[in-house]
C-alpha cells in the first residue's frame, strides 16, 4: 500500500519538474518593488524587459522579485495601475539587485491614464479563478452603514455570494460559508464578522491587499474545499509618520504609521471601535447606561529590514465583540491572531519564508455575577509552522515548495456554574494535528503556453487526550474510548493534485483550465440558518470524515484597448464528497456527541461566470453575471432524494459605477440582483400533541423572493493641502426602498389563533450614512 | 430629552427594517392521514385521533376522519381490540389500557390503505418526591417575582435504557393569575443511567399556594424521538431557529403523520408553601 503512494508520488514528482537545463553564464536580477510615498512593499507588480519582448516576472505576496538571464543589456520596465510608468536600464554582468520605488499618480492627475503595451496580469498570469483587490480601489463603493468593508466588496464579483442581508459572510461556487480559508497575514481567521455578520474583522485602514482564490489554487494553500481569501496587512510607512482615520455612524478608526529606522524598520496601528455605548452613557435609564455593547478591531505590525537579505515582520490582530448588561448578562466573542515572519533571500534566485502563526477564536456566555453564575465557553485555538521556499530558476521556470504543521485545541463547549451551594465545570477539549507538504513547479513552453503542475500532500490526525465516542446509524452513543495525551486517534491522509495551465492565444487574450483537488479537515457546526458566533468548530475524527472536493475550471480571458478594458467568462464544475448536513430536526443539546447529529453526503456544482471591467478612466466599475447550481444528497434527508442547497443562487447580477466627475467629486453605485434562497416551507398543516405543525413535502423545494437592491456613494474631497487630506462620504444602502425578505416565518395568525400566516422580515431599507475621513 | 431621541434616531436608523404579511403561493399537497394514538396503563387516557393535513393557510380546523377501522393488538395474548369512533375523529374502547412489559401494535385501515406501529410499553419508574426551591436571588430568576422552581426527582432504571416524558399542570388560585400552566418536557438517560436524577423544571415558577401536578411517563426510543423532532419542527415560527425543518420521524409504518405512543405513568403534586 505505502510503496503504491511512493511509486504514484514519484511519477507525480516527474511530471512536476519539467526538464531543466541550466545555462551557463546567467546571472540573476532581484528586487523589491515598493510604493515611493509610503514604502509599502506592492504584490502582483508585473516587472518586465523590454529586450525580452515585455518577458518578465510578478511580485510575490513580498513584494519580491527574481529574474535570471543570460549576461547582457537589459531595460527594466514597469506599468503599474495607479503608479508612474517606471524604467531602468542595466548591465547585466553579475548578480544585480534592483529595488524599485514607484510613484503614486496624484488623483489630480488620474485623467491621464496609463498606457501599457502588454495585457494585464488577468491575461498573462498563469492563474485563474483568482480576483485581487487592493484596498484603495474598493473605499469609494458604497456599502452598509458607510462601512468599508473587504469582505461586502467581494461579494460584488462573480461567483462569490452574500450569505444574506448585509452580512459579511459568504459562499464561493456553491461551496458552503465554512468552506473558505480567510488567512490574515497567513493566520486563519475563524469568524470573520461581528456582530450577527453586518461587518466583517477587517478593518480596510489596516489591510494592504486582498486576494480570493475561487478555483485553481496554489498548492501553497490547503485545508478549506472552496476558496482562499490572503488578506495582507499595510506594512507601515517606512518614510514618515502618517496618521489617517475618520469617524462614521458605527465606528471611528484612527491609524498611525511612522518609521522606526527610516527604510528599515516601520510600524502600524490600526484601530476601529463602535461608540453607540458612548451614546448610551448619556441615557437617563439606568439600565442602558449600565449596558455594554461595542465591538473592535485593533492591526498591529512592524517590520525590521536586518539587511538586504533578511526581513522580519511581527503583526497582531485583535478584535472582540462585547454586549452585556449590569451584572445580569455578558456576552463576548473575538479572534486574535499573531504572525511572525521572516523573509530570507538566499542568492537572489531562492527566496524563504518562516512564519509562525497563533490563532484563536473563542466565544464566553455568562449569567449572574462573581460567585453566582453559570457560563458557557467553547473555542478554536493553533499554533502553526510554515515554510515556503521559491525558486526562480529563469523568466520560464520557478519552483514553489515548503510545508506546514498546525496544532488544533478545540474547545467545543465548556460549562462553568458557580453558585453558594453547587459548583460544576465541564469541558471537552479535542486536539488534532494537521501536517502537509507541497511542491508545484511553473513553466513556460514556447513563450504561449504556461502550465503549473502541483502535489499537495496533507495529514490529519485527532490526537489525545479524551474521551471519544462511536454513534449508531441513528446517532446514538455506542462506545467510548479513552485516549492519552498526544495519543494518535486516527488518521487521514490526502493527496491534492493541482494543476493550471494557459495558453496566450494573442497579445490580449489567453485560455485558461486548471484542475483543483482540496481537503478539508474542519467544519463549522451551526444551528441556526444565520451565523452565529456560537457556531462551533469541529475537527474531523472517528466518526466525521474530512470533506474532499474537485474542482473542473476553464476560463476566457480577453483585454481591449491597451487593457482598459478586462473581460473574462469562466465555466466550472465541482464535486464534493463528506459534505455535511444536520440530521433532520438535528439535536445540539450536547456539544460532546454533537457528531452523532451529523450527516455525510455529496454535493456537486456547475456555473458560468461573466465579468467585465472597465479599470481606468472617470468612469470606472465591473459588471458581473453568474448562472449556476449547487445541490446536495445524503442518504438521511429528504428521503435520499438530492436536493438544491440553501445558497443555490441562480442567477447573480452585480453591477458596480464610479464616476469621478470633477477632482473634488465622486459619484459610485451598486445594483445587485439575485435569485431567493432555496428554502422549506410548510405544504399544509396539522394537529398534533394539542399543537399545529407544518407539513413538509420537500427539502429546499421553495424558493424566497428575488433580491435587488441599490446603494449610492458620494465622495466629497476637501480641498487638497499640503500636509492635511480629507473628504466626506455619504452613502444610501437601498435607495429605492426594496422590501428583500430576510427570513420568512410561518405562524399562527397574530389576534386570530385560528389562521395562519406568512410574516416576512426585512431588515435594511434605505439607510444613509456618513462618513468623514482625515490623513496627514 | 434629546439625548435619548439622539438614541432613538440610532437605533432607528440601525434597525429601519420591519415585518410585513405576505402571500406565499405554496403547493397544494394532497392530504395525508395524521394519527395521534395514545395507550396507557391507566383506567383512562387511552385514545386514537384521526384527522387530516390542511393547506397552510386554511382554519385551524382539522376534520376528523370518521371511516376508518382502529385496533389495538396485545402481541403476548393475540387479542385485537376495535377502537369505536365516537365523534371528531376520536376512537375509543372502555377500559382499554396496557400491561407493563408488553408490547402493543396499532392498526388503522382506512380508505385502502393500512398504517401499523408497534411499541412496549416500559416498567414505570416512581416519582420519589417534587422539590421546590426559591430561586428569587440567584441567575435563574427569569420569570419576574415568583421565583418557586419544582425539581423532579426519581431514580433511572440502570437495566434499560429509559425514555421519558414529564407532563408539568401548576394550578394557580392566587394573584392576579387564576388558571393552569401546561408543560412538557423531554429527556433520556443518556448521561444519567441508574443514577439518580434531579429533573429541574426550569421553563415555570410557581407563587406560594400553587399546586403542582407532575406526570413522569415512559416510553421508548421512537416515541421520544418522534416527541424530540416534533418539539424542533413546531419551535420553528420564526423561520430562523431550525437549520433543517422536516416532519417529526414517526414510528407509523404506512405513509401516515403523528405517532403511536405507549406510556407508562407516575404522577404526584405538591403544594409549594
Amino acid at each position: 500500500m505505502s510503496c503504491n503512494i511512493v511509486r504514484v508520488l514519484f511519477f507525480v514528482i516527474l511530471f512536476i519538474i519539467p526538464p531543466v537545463s541550466f545555462a551557463q553564464g546567467s546571472f540573476t536580477v532581484s528586487g523589491t518593488v515598493r510604493s515611493a510615498k509610503d514604502g509599502e512593499l506592492l504584490i502582483g507588480v508585473p516587472v518586465r524587459l523590454q529586450e525580452l519582448s515585455g518577458k518578465g516576472a510578478f511580485t510575490n505576496e513580498y513584494g519580491f522579485f527574481s529574474l535570471t538571464l543570460p549576461e547582457g543589456h537589459y531595460t527594466l520596465v514597469i506599468n503599474y495601475l495607479g503608479y508612474e510608468p517606471y524604467s531602468q536600464s542595466f548591465e547585466l554582468k553579475s548578480g544585480k539587485k534592483i529595488d524599485v520605488e514607484l510613484k503614486e499618480i496624484l488623483r489630480e492627475l488620474k485623467e491621464v491614464e496609463v498606457t501599457a503595451e502588454k495585457a494585464d496580469q488577468n491575461v498573462t498570469s498563469n492563474e485563474m479563478s483568482v480576483n485581487r483587490m487592493e484596498v484603495s480601489e474598493i473605499k469609494k463603493i458604497p456599502v452598509l452603514f458607510g462601512e468599508q468593508d473587504v469582505l461586502k466588496t467581494l461579494q460584488l464579483l462573480p461567483g462569490i455570494k452574500s450569505a444574506g442581508e448585509g452580512n459579511a459572510g459568504y459562499y464561493v461556487r456553491g461551496g458552503g460559508a465554512d468552506q473558505n480559508l480567510i488567512l490574515l497575514d497567513e493566520a486563519p481567521v475563524y469568524n470573520p464578522s461581528h456582530l450577527a455578520g453586518f461587518f466583517s474583522v477587517f478593518n480596510s485602514d489596516a489591510i494592504k491587499d486582498v486576494t480570493v482564490y475561487k478555483g485553481g489554487m496554489p498548492a501553497e494553500y490547503g485545508g478549506r474545499l472552496s476558496s482562499v481569501l490572503d488578506v495582507r496587512m499595510n506594512e507601515g510607512n517606512s518614510k514618515k509618520l502618517a496618521v489617517n482615520g475618520g469617524a462614521g455612524l458605527i465606528f471611528s478608526r484612527l491609524t498611525v504609521e511612522a518609521p522606526i529606522i527610516k527604510d528599515r524598520s516601520s510600524f502600524i496601528v490600526s484601530g476601529r471601535r463602535t461608540y453607540l455605548d458612548v451614546f448610551a452613557k448619556l441615557s437617563s435609564d439606568s439600565t442602558v447606561r449600565s449596558s455594554v455593547f461595542h465591538f473592535y478591531d485593533l492591526n498591529i505590525k512592524t517590520n525590521y529590514k536586518l539587511n538586504d537579505k533578511n526581513q522580519l515582520f511581527l503583526s497582531g490582530y485583535f478584535g472582540r465583540d462585547n454586549f452585556g448588561l449590569k451584572d445580569l448578562l455578558a456576552f463576548g466573542w473575538g479572534n486574535a491572531t499573531f504572525t511572525l515572519r521572516w523573509n530570507h533571500i538566499y542568492n537572489g534566485r531562492l527566496f524563504s519564508n518562516t512564519s509562525l502563526v497563533f490563532s484563536n477564536y473563542d466565544y464566553l456566555f455568562s449569567l449572574g455575577s462573581e460567585g453566582n453564575s453559570i457560563s458557557l465557553s467553547a473555542g478554536i485555538r493553533n499554533y502553526n509552522i510554515k515554510q515556503n521556499y521559491q525558486y526562480y530558476v529563469n523568466p520560464n521556470l520557478s519552483f514553489k515548495f515548503g510545508f506546514n504543521s498546525i496544532y488544533y485545541i478545540f474547545r467545543p463547549s465548556e460549562v462553568t456554574i458557580d453558585t453558594d451551594n453547587f459548583n460544576f465545570s465541564e469541558s471537552h477539549k479535542r486536539f488534532a494535528l494537521e501536517n502537509s507538504v507541497y511542491f508545484s513547479s511553473s513553466f513556460t513552453v514556447k513563450d504561449r503556453f504556461s502550465i503549473t503542475p502541483g502535489l499537495r500532500l496533507s495529514l490529519f490526525n485527532p490526537v489525545g487526550k479524551g474521551q471519544v465516542y462511536d454513534f449508531d446509524a441513528e446517532g446514538r452513543v455506542t462506545d467510548t474510548t479513552y485516549y492519552s495525551s498526544g495519543e494518535i486517534i486516527t488518521g487521514y491522509f490526502g493527496p491534492e493534485p493541482r494543476l493550471m495551465m494557459s495558453w496566450l492565444i494573442d497579445d490580449e487574450s489567453s485560455l485558461k483550465a486548471s484542475f483543483t483537488r482540496t481537503y478539508q479537515y474542519l467544519q463549522l457546526l451551526s444551528n441556526s440558518t444565520s451565523s452565529s458566533p456560537m457556531d462551533l468548530w469541529m475537527p474531523s475524527s472517528k466518526v466525521i470524515k474530512p470533506q474532499s472536493g474537485n474542482q473542473y475550471a476553464l476560463g476566457y480571458f480577453r483585454n481591449f484597448k491597451g487593457n482598459r478594458y478586462e473581460t473574462s467568462a469562466e465555466i466550472y464544475y465541482k464535486t464534493m464528497d463528506n459534505v455535511i448536513d444536520y440530521r433532520n430536526n438535528a439535536d445540539f443539546g450536547a456539544a460532546e456527541t454533537i457528531e452523532g447529529q451529523i450527516v455525510q453526503g455529496k454535493g456537486w456544482a456547475y456555473g458560468l461566470e461573466l465579468f467585465a471591467k472597465k479599470k481606468t478612466g472617470k468612469v470606472n466599475g465591473w459588471i458581473g453575471y453568474t448562472i449556476s447550481r449547487t445541490f446536495r444528497r445524503f442518504e438521511e434527508i429528504n428521503g435520499g432524494d438530492a436536493f438544491p442547497a440553501k445558497y443555490d443562487i441562480i442567477h447573480d447580477i452585480s453591477i458596480v459605477a464610479i464616476y469621478d466627475i470633477s477632482k473634488r467629486v465622486s459619484l459610485s453605485s451598486t445594483w445587485v440582483f439575485n435569485t431567493g434562497n432555496a428554502v422549506t416551507f410548510p405544504s399544509g398543516k396539522y394537529e398534533i400533541d394539542g399543537q399545529i405543525a407544518g407539513y413538509y413535502t420537500e427539502k429546499n423545494g421553495y424558493r424566497m423572493p428575488s433580491y435587488h437592491r441599490m446603494d449610492l456613494g458620494l465622495t466629497l474631497y476637501g480641498k487638497p493641502r499640503k500636509r492635511y487630506e480629507s473628504n466626506w462620504n455619504f452613502s444610501v444602502y437601498n435607495v429605492y426602498f426594496r422590501d428583500n425578505a430576510y427570513s420568512i416565518a410561518f405562524r399562527r395568525k397574530a389576534g386570530d389563533p385560528e389562521a395562519s400566516e406568512a410574516v416576512q422580515i426585512t431588515l435594511f431599507k434605505f439607510v444613509p450614512s456618513v462618513t468623514y475621513n482625515f490623513k496627514f | 430629552m434629546y439625548k435619548n431621541g439622539l438614541l432613538m434616531v440610532l437605533a432607528s436608523l440601525a434597525f429601519s427594517g420591519c415585518e410585513k404579511v405576505i402571500q406565499v403561493d405554496l403547493n397544494k399537497a394532497d392530504k395525508r392521514l395524521v394519527i395521534e394514538a395514545i395507550l396507557t396503563d391507566r383506567d383512562s387516557g387511552s385514545f386514537v385521533r384521526l384527522t387530516e393535513t390542511v393547506d397552510y393557510f386554511g382554519k385551524n380546523v382539522f376534520p376528523g376522519v370518521t371511516d376508518a377501522v382502529v385496533t389495538i393488538t396485545h402481541t403476548e395474548t393475540a387479542r385485537t381490540d376495535t377502537l369505536r369512533h365516537s365523534g371528531k375523529g376520536l376512537y375509543l374502547k372502555a377500559g382499554l389500557k396496557g400491561l407493563h412489559g408488553n408490547e402493543y401494535t396499532l392498526r388503522v385501515a382506512h380508505r385502502g390503505s393500512v398504517y401499523t406501529s408497534s411499541s412496549r410499553m416500559q416498567k414505570p419508574v416512581s416519582i420519589d418526591s417534587l422539590l421546590y426551591t426559591d430561586q428569587r436571588n440567584t441567575p435563574f430568576a427569569f420569570h419576574g417575582d415568583s421565583g418557586y422552581y419544582v425539581t423532579c426527582r426519581f431514580k433511572d432504571d440502570p437495566a434499560v435504557e429509559n425514555y421519558y416524558r414529564i407532563n408539568v399542570e401548576g394550578k394557580r388560585n392566587t394573584g392576579s393569575f387564576h388558571g393552569r400552566m401546561r408543560s412538557y418536557h423531554l429527556l433520556n438517560d443518556r448521561f444519567s443511567n441508574g443514577e439518580q436524577v434531579d429533573y429541574f423544571l426550569f421553563d415555570q415558577t410557581y407563587d406560594r399556594g400553587d399546586l403542582v401536578k407532575v406526570e413522569l411517563l415512559s416510553t421508548d426510543k421512537a416515541v421520544y424521538n418522534y416527541l424530540i423532532t416534533l418539539e424542533r419542527a413546531i419551535n420553528n415560527e420564526d423561520g430562523l431557529s431550525t437549520a433543517s425543518p422536516a416532519n417529526p420521524e414517526t414510528n407509523i409504518r404506512g405513509g401516515a403523520l403523528g405517532y403511536f405512543a405507549v406510556y407508562s405513568s407516575s404522577v404526584k403534586s405538591v403544594t409549594i408553601k
